[in-house]
């Protein structure tokens, strides 16, 4: 089974996409998966698209900025778009965590063949810590974002299907929205952000685009 | 659940003030991003709430959504017949 994942690093939100994103090249290795890592400078058009046609994975997750078109790399550069490339997804599941691809991208990405794709229909957003910026993982107003989205790769990983990944991703949302909400939780403000990404999370198959 | 577009001439100066006073109870080392627009302090948030730019557009309509989801809940329990 082969990942082709982008981890693209180049300021705070990138930075900490990138490091959240390790756990699942983590989880990949340790299951026997080939993890073809495209962090930092690897996170190209060129590069990404050749690994894509070349190497046939089965899942692709990509980390980065994003629009209703496309999805970042490394610097800003297009990697994606819904008229460039998006026809080497046929057959994978794909996950793009980048603002609001769930728009048209993921939409595009279905009918050029796609097996399934999870991603956003509005802006990712995420709180962090400013005293935590050099240890992202032990961010703790970091840690329920990147945990929820973090689920739909982790289930993908353990070659769960498109739809029940993106379940159990809803039900990690569920689990930290009630932690939350709890009456001795410091952290509640957190809950208008998190249940935004929740709500603003889309799962598209070849059965729904239909 | 799902994130309704939030008309800006619907927003009332007191829902902005409401927005402003969850803003205030966030503490000083948060830091929010926002995709690629990039990331912004508690003060630089409700700063722009009161600017009503695109940023402050979009943290006002996140509290309204949450707001809003809060009811929903609360008026689905009431609905909820007792055993």
């Amino acid at each position: 089974m082969i990942l082709l994942i982008t981890r693209p690093r180049y300021e705070t939100p990138t930075h900490y996409l990138f490091h959240w994103a390790e756990i699942l090249v983590m989880e990949a290795k340790k299951r026997g998966w080939n993890v073809l890592d495209l962090q930092k400078e690897k996170a190209k058009r060129n590069e990404f698209q050749s690994y894509l046609n070349k190497k046939s994975p089965d899942i692709v997750i990509l980390n980065g900025h994003g629009n209703a078109m496309s999805v970042m790399g490394q610097d800003g550069e297009i990697i994606l778009s819904t008229n460039d490339g998006v026809e080497l997804l046929e057959g994978k599941k794909v996950f793009i965590r980048a603002c609001s691809a769930g728009l048209s991208l993921g939409r595009e990405a279905i009918n050029k063949g796609a097996n399934g794709f999870v991603g956003y229909i509005q802006p990712f957003i995420f709180l962090t810590d400013k005293d935590s910026f050099n240890k992202p993982l032990e961010d703790v107003l970091a840690k329920p974002f990147f945990e929820c989205s973090n689920q739909v790769g982790l289930s993908l990983i353990k070659e769960k299907t498109v739809e029940e990944s993106n379940t159990d991703s809803l039900r990690k949302y569920e689990e930290k929205i009630r932690e939350l909400s709890h009456s001795e939780s410091k952290n509640s403000f957190l809950l208008p952000f998190l249940v935004w990404n929740m709500s603003s999370q889309v799962c598209y198959t070849p059965k729904t685009n239909q | 659940m799902e994130n309704k577009v939030i008309d800006k001439d619907e927003i009332s100066e007191e829902i902005v003030n409401l927005v402003i006073a969850r803003l205030e109870t966030m503490p000083s080392n948060v830091s929010v991003s926002i995709g690629d627009t990039g990331s912004f302090t508690v003060e630089e948030l409700i700063k722009s709430v009161k600017n009503r730019d695109e940023i402050g557009e979009k943290i006002i309509e996140i509290q309204i959504s949450y707001l809003r989801s809060l009811s929903k809940i609360q008026e689905q329990e009431n609905d909820t017949p007792n055993n």
